[in-house]
């Protein structure tokens, strides 16, 4: 563990002298995570991967204030989240109706039903289950459930009241454990 | 509160599972460009604004154009990394010529007395000009003119320089004899 930390900041090192071979592999580390903190805020492909790949170079161009209080990820996770909900309120604003959204997904899961893919199984079930709820909702429980942060942070980021955040994610919540209750 | 709890245990039991999705294949390659483009435009602006101040201090100053004229290895050093990224090979035949230039210029002052001074003052002139004109070709080169053409220009140009370098040192050697020699005749 500690010696991963270690190349980490030996890669950060050379990622600041412009080191491009030391930020592919920042991205080799990371794209994974990234994408899908990405993902599940806008729900597609190629927004997620914009978002995703933007907030790496913007990662590489600030990296001189990266003072590493937080780790690397957290902080780099921090920018994918905050880029992810300017592109999604971006988004909102050109009233895109994603095609994810109308025409219902079908999946197949009879291929994955082996014991060590349970725990993935109902992830992606919830997962799902997250996607069908109100944008906010999903975002504000995303943040909260999956992120990780408290309501303070979360009502700067989605730049809502500490209030409204609270009721939200009480809402959302509720309305989470109703849709699962359902589909189990 | 119990239904409560278990939402958040729920969360914490999927949480190593919940990245399963990936980004279309072939991102890396995209990221790739996109990081590539951004490397090679913040070195660009930074080459266009120093060669912007560059540019501003030769005009405010005659004897700096020509200590930058005599000096060649120590111009522009941002332009010589666009060349660089062009053409290595081009960089380092560069590097290795504006030495060679350099020395023979140094040697070239040595020499200066009351009867070479006129020669050697031409010589540094027209050195400057070639300069210019090798300024103008590597212009070219990053703007992206035919690289091979350019490329042979650049190196006939430091050629001239080092040939006129050689013939105006020969002819001091020249001048220095026939001095020598009159002076010796005339005792």
């Amino acid at each position: 563990m500690s010696l991963k930390n270690e190349n980490t900041d030996a890669l950060l090192e050379l990622c600041l002298k412009n080191d491009q071979c030391a930020q592919m592999e920042i991205y080799n580390r990371y794209f994974k995570a990234m994408y899908n903190t990405a993902f599940r805020i806008l729900k597609k492909n190629d927004e997620a991967e914009d978002v995703m790949q933007e907030s790496f170079l913007s990662a590489f161009t600030k990296l001189h204030t990266f003072k590493g209080e937080v780790a690397f990820g957290a902080w780099l996770k921090r920018i994918v989240i905050n880029n992810s909900i300017k592109s999604y309120r971006a988004q909102q604003k050109k009233n895109e109706v994603a095609l994810e959204s109308i025409i219902h997904k079908v999946k197949d899961y009879d291929e994955v039903t082996s014991d060590h893919a349970f725990s993935e199984l109902k992830a992606q079930k919830v997962m799902e289950t997250m996607e069908q709820l109100r944008d906010n909702y999903r975002i504000s429980l995303t943040l909260h459930l999956i992120e990780g942060f408290d309501y303070e942070e979360i009502s700067s980021i989605m730049n809502i009241s500490y209030a409204n955040c609270r009721t939200t994610i009480s809402r959302a919540k509720e309305s989470l454990r109703r849709k699962l209750q359902i589909s189990q | 509160m119990i239904e409560k709890e278990k939402l958040e245990n729920l969360f914490a039991e999927i949480r190593e599972s919940l990245d399963y999705h990936e980004p279309d294949s072939g991102h890396k390659e995209r990221f790739f460009e996109k990081l590539n483009a951004k490397n090679t435009s913040i070195s660009d602006v930074r080459g266009r604004r120093i060669r912007w101040i560059k540019s501003l201090s030769i005009a405010a100053s005659l004897a700096l154009i020509i200590a930058l004229g005599a000096y060649i290895g120590n111009a522009e050093p941002t332009m010589e990394e666009q060349v660089a990224r062009i053409s290595p090979e081009a960089s380092n035949t560069q590097f290795y010529f504006a030495n060679l230039i350099e020395e023979q210029v140094k040697k070239l002052k040595e020499e200066v007395s009351p009867e070479t001074l006129k020669i050697i003052d031409d010589t540094l002139l027209q050195l400057k000009n070639l300069e210019k004109d090798y300024k103008e070709l590597e212009r070219n080169l990053i703007q992206g003119g035919n690289s091979k053409l350019i490329l042979s220009a650049m190196i006939t140009n430091f050629q001239t320089r080092i040939n006129l370098l050689n013939a105006v040192l020969n002819q001091i050697e020249t001048i220095k004899i026939l001095k020598n020699n009159s002076n010796e005749n005339t005792i």
